[in-house]
């Protein structure tokens, strides 16, 4: 769920802003000065996507953990004590880490179709539009087959 | 005089031919000019000639060397100044002209301060190196993506319209600019332009490219093609008059 949300929202403007640069010359000013595109513009979106979605990842479970004893608590009359002792039964090592390297995995892959739409936007504003829908329509469906991927290999491997 | 580029058989465009059989030499010390209507692949020439696009077939050679598309990576030989200015929304323009000296010099802070105040002296926009490319006129976009072409000491530039969207006296302004880079400090330039006024005033050699033949149908000084060529398409194009309206003329003569 945070890896959709960040899709929406960071990768469509990491294409936005790359196929915006691309169709204003802006990335073929790039190669006229040496300077590689892909090293000045790619790799460091996508290293703050790979380092951040994680933590966000972990945030968004402490946010889903609180939330869920806030619930169990005032409407369920689950005692926190209770709830507290179920989670930690529920909630193993390899479950943590597995949504870290998971997310760390989506935030690869959302940086990198992300920025590979935006510098392949053709056509003015038009193209741009195109790149960024495509980015994120692209980044989900890899998102889905990635999370598909993982629970396979998770199951195979008993990590869950 | 040896030729600095060489054009041989050049074919030209994207998935399919644009302009073929293309063969022109751009001499040390020339302001070359490209010429042509809206579509003829004015700047799908410039872009195959400083290597951002792959000729469909032919050779391009920069002082011998050929592909310039090899170049990609390596320290630039050469300068390019884009329709737009292509400067980076957010840099300034002194982060603008500082980048390809951070990238391919090892000069100390001071020293690439010092020599990009200098380039911004050159074309007029000292004062403006604090400013992002959105606080600029269209005019200054143009000068200061110049200044950022000629920051590693060049002496080749190529311009795609330099003078397209400005005013007159900024236009004439530009003009005087380009003729100061050529005469006192011999850089050759090689220019897609429109601009009549422009063409007369700074061009010393030109191609005129056209899109029905999708190839070069004029090669010589502008001076010399507007007075002595007898191609209707020559004509029409430094007459500013449609090619029916120049046939009848000449018929009538």
């Amino acid at each position: 769920m945070t890896a959709i949300g960040v899709a929406g929202r960071s990768g469509a403007a990491i294409a936005a802003e790359l196929g915006t640069m691309k169709v204003s010359e802006e990335v073929d000013a790039l190669y006229t000065l040496g300077v590689c595109p892909h090293r000045f513009l790619v790799f460091p979106r996508i290293l703050a996507l790979v380092v951040v979605l994680p933590l966000l990842s972990l945030l968004a479970t402490f946010v889903g953990i609180a939330s869920g004893a806030f619930i169990a608590t005032s409407i369920l009359e689950v005692g926190f004590r209770q709830f507290w002792i179920s989670t930690q039964e529920a909630l193993g090592f390899a479950d943590i880490l597995g949504g870290v390297v998971k997310s760390a995995v989506f935030g690869l892959f959302i940086g990198g179709i992300a920025a590979e739409s935006g510098l392949a936007a053709r056509g003015g504003a038009e193209g741009v539009g195109r790149a960024t829908t495509s980015a994120v329509v692209s980044t989900l469906f890899w998102l889905v087959l990635l999370d598909a991927m993982f629970a396979i290999l998770f199951d195979l491997w008993n990590v869950y | 005089m040896s030729a600095l580029i060489r054009a041989t058989n050049l074919s030209i465009g994207y998935d399919r031919p644009i302009m073929e059989g293309l063969d022109f030499e751009v001499d040390r010390g020339d302001v070359f000019l490209v010429l042509g209507g809206s579509g003829t692949g004015k700047s799908t020439l410039l872009k195959s000639l400083f290597g951002r696009l792959t000729p469909l077939g032919g050779s391009i050679e920069i002082e011998g060397v050929g592909d310039p598309s090899r170049l990609s990576g390596r320290r630039p030989r050469f300068g390019v100044s884009f329709q737009s200015g292509a400067l980076f929304g957010s840099m300034t323009i002194a982060q603008n002209v500082a980048l390809p000296l951070e990238q391919w010099t090892d000069l100390d802070p001071d020293t690439i301060a010092g020599i990009v105040d200098g380039k911004l002296r050159l074309v007029d926009l000292e004062g403006a190196g604090d400013k992002l490319p959105a606080e600029l006129s269209g005019g200054m976009l143009k000068r200061a993506g110049l200044a950022r072409a000629l920051a590693l000491e060049t002496d080749l530039l190529f311009l795609d319209e330099p003078s397209a969207g400005l005013d007159p006296v900024t236009s004439s302004e530009l003009d005087d600019l380009l003729l100061t880079l050529n005469r006192s400090l011999g850089c050759t330039l090689v220019v897609v332009t429109h601009e009549l006024q422009s063409i007369y005033r700074i061009g010393t050699r030109c191609i005129l490219l056209d899109s029905a033949t999708r190839g070069i149908i004029a090669n010589g000084s502008p001076a010399q093609l507007r007075d002595e060529s007898d191609d209707p398409r020559v004509q029409a194009f430094f007459h500013r008059a449609s090619r029916g309206s120049v046939a009848r003329a000449g018929a009538a003569r």
